[in-house]
């Protein structure tokens, strides 16, 4: 499908959902957002009306490859949902080694595995106790090792 | 007065208060590095440790902290598109393109440049003008807050490759921006029913999804894209002299950083603007004016160190409300004027009377931090800068994801907020493909609060008038921002056409 098409149904479908959610006691509050979403459904309806119409002259969206967005998005979006179970440091160091040995070029062998970590021991840990004990910020912590 | 310059002067060109400085700009320079961690974040933890400080030294290192915080913001926008601090944004268009280009080191000497240059005439703009441009600050209302977001809105027809799209994505920000309790009102809107959205989206949280997360997708999916920068910044440091090469190049366009400078000591006067506004206004005139102007947005230098330069002139520039009517210029000024307040100093018209010889030790200190970032910055920037381009792709991504968690967690300790972070970092690479810039999706986040305050301020204000949507366009410097406005939006079409123009006619013969 053309870019311009998804683009513009994308800026409908956003603009409709936030639509039906307006709820406003006073005016004033809705005077912005309404303007907001005007907008984006013009321009929704804009851009998708010249994607249609331009056909094969308008530009294809950016190849990628669909099976490693999904495992990228799936690594980090379970690294985001493991912070709050496992804690910084545990959650860390496991995102950390997977997404190293996802990235390696070639197979990893047993001496890379080793080595990613180490590293992602060194690094987690490093990082976790530069921010609570030097900068104190706080992080999540596991309730099975405390950090 | 002179006799205090003097004897400020004499204060802080000691050892150990320049001493003092390195340290306070290193510090300021490292937390500004870290994604998530503002210069306000960085402040707020450094007041503590002043507590037990003589008022000279605790205000001393808080502002060579904040000078160092502002240019350290610069690392990582250039060197894996990632702004350290909102000041920062403009410098990941044309900072990163010039890492991905092997030129990283060259990024790096620009940003040192751009900062100096406008830390020095920041300060020198509040030292000379503070009084004068404390009258500018009073004569802001609601109204022109309102236009000088729609001016800086329309920095996207800078910065998108299609005009009708950067504007979408730029309204995609502005709603984003909406979601949570209304600025004005108190009302909850836009939760789709969930009690946590009631908090909004933090910008920093929107800033390093949409701008870290897509890189860090993109070096999931394609590790080898590093592999000819690493290459093109290997050869560079064979051949050497990149240093002597690029001073050569910047100094030889002084006019750049000077104006850029100005357009950030004036924006950030204004209370509530700040270095996240003067860094995209700079950026977008250093486009306009410049022969090069095709090359912004592909890894123009100047395109670095035009931000750099506004945003390190927005430190001085935001202390001209700060200490002359104790309106704190941009957030970390909030809390500067703390500190002030805990040790005796208040800000206001008799300031400078009262406390004159710290007040100006304060300002100095700040302009001499600034001129010790070049060999400081000269140094661990470009150490840093060699450290992230030989590391391994398989280290620097999950590294910079664990930064980005780090920062996106400490905005509000939640784990929500790293959620939020991953989730419109996945959307804005989604956005991306389909010609929607990330960068102008943060703008809108970034400017969406000061429009709709402006405007939701600005209509309660003139309700007394038969048309309270009139004062939008009669008071004076509100008409002087509207042209301002029609001109952003105009000068690429102005632009297209002459170019066509002059195509024809040598085509024509």
């Amino acid at each position: 499908m053309r870019a311009n098409v998804i683009c513009g149904a994308i800026l409908l479908v956003v603009a409709g959902a936030f639509w039906v959610q307006r709820n406003y006691n006073d005016p004033m509050v809705g005077v912005f957002p309404d303007f907001v979403l005007i907008v984006l459904a013009v321009s929704g309806v804009g851009i998708l009306v010249h994607g249609i119409l331009r056909g094969d002259r308008t530009r294809r969206p950016r190849e990628i490859s669909l099976r490693m967005f999904a495992i990228a998005a799936a690594l980090v979006i379970g690294w985001a949902f493991a912070l709050g179970i496992f804690g910084f440091t545990i959650s860390g160091v496991a995102a950390f080694l997977i997404m190293a040995l996802l990235i390696r070029e070639g197979r990893p062998r047993l001496r890379d595995v080793v080595q990613d970590a180490v590293v992602a021991v060194v690094v987690v840990v490093g990082c976790f106790l530069i921010f609570t004990r030097v900068l104190l910020v706080p992080l999540p912590v596991s309730t099975l090792i405390g950090m | 007065m002179f006799v205090d310059i003097t004897q400020a002067m004499g204060q802080v060109v000691t050892p150990m208060m320049l001493l003092l400085i390195i340290v306070g700009v290193i510090a300021g320079m490292a937390v500004g590095a870290t994604p998530g961690l503002s210069a306000t974040v960085g402040l707020a933890l450094l007041l503590p440790i002043t507590f037990a400080m003589d008022p000279t030294t605790g205000l001393v290192l808080m502002g060579a902290f904040y000078m160092g915080a502002i240019y350290g913001g610069s690392f990582t926008a250039i060197l894996v598109n990632t702004p350290g601090t909102p000041s920062s944004i403009a410098t990941t268009f044309d900072g990163y393109p010039m890492t991905q280009q092997g030129r990283s080191e060259a990024a790096i000497i620009a940003s040192t440049v751009g900062s100096v240059v406008g830390g020095v005439i920041g300060v020198i703009g509040l030292l000379v003008l503070a009084p004068l441009l404390a009258q500018v600050v009073l004569a802001f209302g609601p109204q022109e807050y309102f236009w000088m977001g729609i001016f800086g809105l329309t920095m996207i027809a800078g910065i998108a490759p299609s005009l009708v799209k950067g504007l979408a994505a730029g309204f995609l920000g502005l709603l984003i921006s909406t979601i949570g309790i209304s600025p004005v009102g108190g009302e909850v809107r836009f939760t789709f029913g969930f009690t946590q959205m009631q908090g909004g989206i933090p910008l920093i949280v929107a800033l390093i999804g949409l701008f870290t997360i897509p890189t860090i997708v993109d070096m999931v999916i394609a590790p080898g894209s590093r592999t000819a920068a690493m290459a093109a910044d290997a050869q560079a440091r064979q051949r050497g002299g990149e240093l002597k090469s690029t001073l050569r190049d910047l100094l030889s366009r002084p006019l750049n950083p000077i104006r850029s400078s100005i357009i950030g000591t004036f924006v950030g006067i204004l209370p509530g603007a700040g270095g996240s506004v003067a860094n995209l206004i700079a950026y977008n005139e250093a486009k306009r004016t410049s022969k090069r102007s095709k090359n912004f947005g592909k890894g123009e230098i100047d395109g670095v160190v035009a931000p750099e330069a506004a945003n390190n002139a927005v430190v001085g520039g935001g202390m001209v409300p700060l200490l002359t009517l104790g309106i704190p210029g941009a957030p970390p000024d909030a809390v500067i004027y703390g500190v002030l307040l805990l040790h005796g100093l208040r800000p206001g018209p008799d300031l400078f009377e009262e406390q004159g010889v710290l007040t100006f030790t304060f300002i100095l200190a700040v302009g001499v931090s600034a001129i010790l970032m070049a060999p400081v910055g000269l140094v661990a920037g470009r150490g840093l800068q060699r450290a992230v381009v030989r590391t391994p792709t398989h280290y620097l991504a999950p590294l910079i994801a664990l930064l980005t968690i780090v920062g996106s967690y400490a905005v509000r300790n939640s784990a929500l907020d790293v959620l939020m972070m991953v989730a419109l970092g996945l959307i804005g690479y989604g956005l991306r493909n389909v010609g929607l810039p990330p960068a102008a999706i943060v703008l809108g986040v970034v400017l969406g609060p000061i429009i709709e305050t402006g405007l939701a301020q600005g209509l309660l204000t003139a309700t007394a008038q038969a048309n309270p949507w009139t004062s939008f366009f009669t008071r004076p410097i509100s008409l002087v921002l509207i042209v301002l406005v029609i001109l952003g939006l105009a000068w690429p079409l102005i632009t297209d056409l002459r170019e066509k123009r002059k195509a024809g006619k040598v085509k024509a013969p």
